[in-house]
C-alpha cells in the first residue's frame, strides 16, 4: 500500500527531528504502530507521508498504490486516499464545522448530497462518535477540548473514508472513554474499507489495545527495530534503551 | 474632459443654484452659505492633494432622471449594478423599499403600503425637506457641523440627494430598508445627506450598499449621515462600500442615542482608493448602547482608515467595537477611532476589539485608537492585533483536499466571519462574492 524508501527529511522549523534513511512498507488491510522516544521523528515520518511542505526531503521516494507520490501535493495525496490526523489540530476561527465539513465530504465523493442528505449522514456519525450535534454551528476546534479535537479528526477521517490512514498521537490529550470509541471506530474503518493503520503513540498499553500486525520503533530518526507485539512487551518492561 | 454646461464650480453661485433649483427654505440656503464658509477656510489649510482634487470635482450635477417607481422602468445601467451584486430580480418582494441613486439625484422605488399606513417616511431628503419642514428643523445638521471636517463642510454647501427615514414611536420595521448608491458621471462629487429618526420604543434597519464603474480621474464620495436614535430604539446602518478604485471615500457619519436606545454600525469597505470613516455614537442618554463592526479588505494603492467614535455620556453607558481587517499589496488598512468617556458617565463599559490580517510582506496595518477617560469608575478594554496568515492551518486545510485557494479562502472569510455573519444574508453572500473574485 505504502512504500517509504530510504527517507531522509528534516523539518524548516525544526532541525533536531531529522528522519534518516527510513525504509517501511505497509502492506494492504494491517494495522502497524510506531513508538520511539520524544524526538525520535516519528512526527516527521507522518509528515513526510502527508507531503507537508514545511519538510525537506533530501533523499528517498515515496510510492502508494505502486504510484510515486513524492512530487504529489498534500491536497493530492488526501484525495488519492491518504489520511494523516495531527497531533495538534489547530483552530480556525469563522470556519464553520457544518460547511467545511460538507466541503471536504464532496471532494472526496463523487455522489453530490444535498444539505439536508449530507446533515443526516453527519448526524449519524456524530452520535456514533458522541460529539454534540450543536458542534455542527461552532467554529472548527475553536473551545474545543483536546478530545473533542481528537474526535474531529476521527469525524473528518470519516467522512473522507482514507485508505491509508496515519494518526499522530490520537491518544493524547484524550480521556479514556473517549479513547475506547476511537479506538472501536477505527477498528469498525479498518474492517469494513480494509484500510491500513500506521498507528503513532506513546504508550504501551494503548499499543497493546489496537494488537498491530506488526511494530516499527523509531530513535534519533531511525527506524532502530521492527517486530511483533513482543517488541511491545520489551518496551514496556524495559523503555527504549536497550533497543 | 469638463463638459461646462455640466460643470459647477465650489462658489456661492453654486450654492444658491442648488437650492433655488429645489425650492428650498431661506433657512437652509443660509446653512448652505454657512457651510461655505466653513468650507473655504478649512479648504486653506487643506493639503495640496485635496486642494488639486477639490478643484476637479463638479459640485453639483443637474436632475438627470426623472423619479420612477417601477423596477421595470429602472435604468438597464443601474440594473446591471445589481447584477455584478448579484441581486436576484425576485429579491424585490423581500425588500421593504428601494432606492437608488442616479447622477446625484435620486430615484425611488416604490416604499410598501403597509410602511407608510403605519405612518413611516421614507423617501429622497429633497422630499423629506418639503413634506417634513418641522422635523428637519429640529434635527437637520444638529450632529454633523460643517466645521467638523473639510469635506462635512462641502457636503454643508453643496448637499444633493441622499435618503430620509422618519420611524415613528411604537413602530418595527423587520426587513432592511436598502438604498444604492452610484456615481453616474464623470468627476461627480456625491454630497449625499442622509438624515433618519428613529422614534421611542422602535426599530430600524437601513442599509446602504455602494458599487461604481471605473473613472479616469479621481470622484469625490463625501456623504453625511445623521441617525437620532430614541428612546429604547433599536437602529442598525449597514453599508457595503464598494466603489471603484479612484474614488476618494470621506464620509462623515454620526448618531446619537437616548436612554436605553441602540445603536449599531455595520461597515464593510472594498473599494475605494482612499477612505475615511469613523461613524460616531454619542451615547446621551442612561444605558444607551452603540456598536460598530467593521470590515475591510484593501488591496494595491488603497487606503483605507476605518473605526468608530464612541461617546460616553450617559450614566451605564456600553460601546463595543470589533473590526477585522485584510490588506494586500503594499495596501495600507488603519484602526482610527476615539474612545471618549465623560465625567458624567459612570458605570460605563467599552470594549475595542481590532484585529489585522495582513496577506503578504507589503501590506501595513495600524490601530490608532484615542482614549479618553474622565470617568475614573469605568470598564475600559482594548485589544489589538495584527497576524500574517497562518501557513500552518493553510497547510491543514490542503492536507484535508483543499485546493491552497480554498484554504486561503476558508481562514479568510473565516477571519471576518464575526462581521459578516451580521449583514443580511444576501448582503453576505454578495460580500464573500466580491471577496473572492479579489484574492484571485
Amino acid at each position: 500500500m505504502l512504500k517509504i524508501e530510504n527517507v531522509t527529511a528534516r523539518p524548516q522549523d525544526d532541525p533536531s527531528a531529522i528522519i534518516k534513511n527510513v525504509s517501511i512498507n505497509l502492506e494492504k488491510n494491517k494495522i502497524y504502530v510506531l513508538m520511539g522516544p520524544n524526538g525520535s521523528g516519528k512526527s516527521t515520518l507522518a509528515k513526510v507521508i502527508e507531503g507537508d511542505p514545511k519538510i525537506i526531503l533530501t533523499e528517498g521516494s515515496l510510492a502508494y498504490k505502486k504510484i510515486d507520490i513524492t512530487p504529489k501535493e498534500p491536497n493530492e495525496r488526501s484525495l488519492m486516499g491518504i489520511f494523516i490526523s495531527r497531533q495538534n489540530p489547530p483552530q480556525i476561527s469563522g470556519l464553520n464545522v457544518f460547511s467545511y465539513l460538507k466541503l471536504i465530504y464532496g471532494k472526496h465523493h463523487k455522489n453530490n448530497l444535498s444539505p439536508g442528505e449530507f446533515s443526516k449522514l453527519l448526524d449519524s456519525e456524530m452520535n456514533k462518535l458522541q460529539l454534540p450535534l450543536h458542534f455542527k454551528e461552532r467554529y472548527l476546534n475553536e473551545g474545543f477540548s483536546g478530545g473533542e479535537r481528537k474526535k474531529m479528526e476521527i469525524l473528518q477521517m470519516l467522512l473522507i473514508d482514507p485508505e491509508l490512514i496515519v494518526l499522530d498521537e490520537i491518544d493524547s490529550g484524550v480521556d479514556i472513554d473517549s479513547l475506547k470509541t476511537i479506538l472501536r471506530f477505527l477498528k469498525q474503518h479498518h474492517k469494513r474499507k480494509k484500510s491500513t493503520i500506521l498507528f503513532i503513540t506513546h504508550s504501551p498499553e494503548v499499543a497493546l489495545k489496537i494488537n498491530p500486525y506488526k511494530m516499527f520503533v523509531m530513535k534519533e530518526g531511525r527506524i532502530v527495530a521492527e517486530n511483533g507485539k513482543i517488541l511491545i512487551e520489551r518496551i514496556k518492561n524495559e523503555g527504549y534503551e536497550t533497543l | 474632459m469638463k463638459d461646462m454646461k455640466l460643470y459647477n464650480p465650489a462658489t456661492k453661485k453654486t450654492v444658491e443654484k442648488i437650492s433655488s433649483a429645489k425650492n428650498e427654505p431661506e433657512w437652509i440656503l443660509e446653512y448652505r452659505l454657512n457651510s461655505l464658509k466653513k468650507f473655504e477656510a478649512l479648504r486653506n489649510k487643506a493639503t495640496p492633494m485635496e486642494k488639486k482634487l477639490l478643484k476637479q470635482i463638479n459640485y453639483y450635477k443637474d436632475p438627470a432622471a426623472k423619479k420612477k417607481n417601477k423596477w421595470e422602468d429602472i435604468p438597464a445601467e443601474i440594473k446591471e449594478t445589481f447584477d455584478v451584486l448579484g441581486l436576484p430580480q425576485a429579491e424585490k418582494d423581500f425588500l421593504a423599499g428601494i432606492e437608488t441613486q442616479y447622477n446625484s439625484e435620486a430615484i425611488y422605488g416604490s416604499l410598501k403600503r403597509r410602511l407608510g399606513k403605519k405612518g413611516v417616511v421614507f423617501t429622497n431628503i429633497e422630499k423629506g425637506l418639503k413634506n417634513h419642514p418641522a422635523l428637519f428643523k429640529r434635527y437637520f445638521g444638529k450632529l454633523v457641523k460643517p466645521e467638523n471636517n473639510l469635506y462635512a463642510a462641502a457636503n454643508g454647501a453643496f448637499w444633493s440627494g441622499g435618503s430620509f427615514l422618519y420611524v415613528p414611536s411604537n413602530t418595527q420595521i423587520k426587513l432592511p430598508l436598502q438604498a444604492y448608491f452610484r456615481i453616474g458621471a464623470l468627476n461627480l462629487g456625491q454630497f449625499e445627506r442622509t438624515l433618519i429618526i428613529v422614534e421611542k420604543d422602535s426599530s430600524a434597519h437601513y442599509v446602504e450598499g455602494c458599487t461604481a464603474p471605473s473613472f479616469s480621474e479621481e470622484a469625490l464620495h463625501a456623504g453625511v449621515v445623521e441617525v437620532f436614535v430614541g428612546e429604547n430604539a433599536h437602529m442598525r446602518y449597514t453599508t457595503i462600500q464598494n466603489w471603484s478604485k479612484n474614488v476618494q471615500n470621506m464620509v462623515t457619519k454620526k448618531s446619537s442615542v437616548e436612554r436605553k436606545g441602540r445603536m449599531s454600525w455595520v461597515d464593510t469597505n472594498l473599494g475605494s482608493k482612499e477612505t475615511m470613516k469613523y461613524p460616531s455614537c454619542y451615547l446621551r442618554g442612561e444605558g444607551s448602547f452603540g456598536e460598530m463592526l467593521s470590515v475591510t479588505y484593501s488591496t494595491k494603492g488603497q487606503k483605507i482608515n476605518a473605526g468608530a467614535r464612541m461617546i460616553h455620556e450617559g450614566m451605564g453607558t456600553k460601546s463595543r467595537v470589533i473590526s477585522r481587517s485584510i490588506a494586500r499589496k503594499g495596501s495600507e488598512a488603519n484602526y482610527v477611532g476615539e474612545l471618549r468617556v465623560e465625567a458624567s458617565a459612570k458605570n460605563t463599559k467599552a470594549q475595542i476589539r481590532c484585529d489585522s490580517l495582513l496577506l503578504d510582506e507589503g501590506a501595513k496595518s495600524k490601530s490608532l485608537p484615542k482614549l479618553e477617560i474622565k470617568c475614573g469608575r469605568s470598564k475600559i478594554e482594548h485589544e489589538a492585533s495584527a497576524t500574517k496568515l497562518d501557513e500552518e492551518r493553510v497547510n491543514y486545510l490542503i492536507s484535508r483536499g483543499l485546493t491552497e485557494m480554498e484554504a486561503r479562502n476558508a481562514i479568510i472569510q473565516g477571519f471576518i466571519e464575526p462581521v459578516i455573519r451580521e449583514l443580511p444574508l444576501e448582503y453576505a453572500l454578495e460580500f464573500n462574492k466580491l471577496m473572492e473574485s479579489q484574492i484571485k
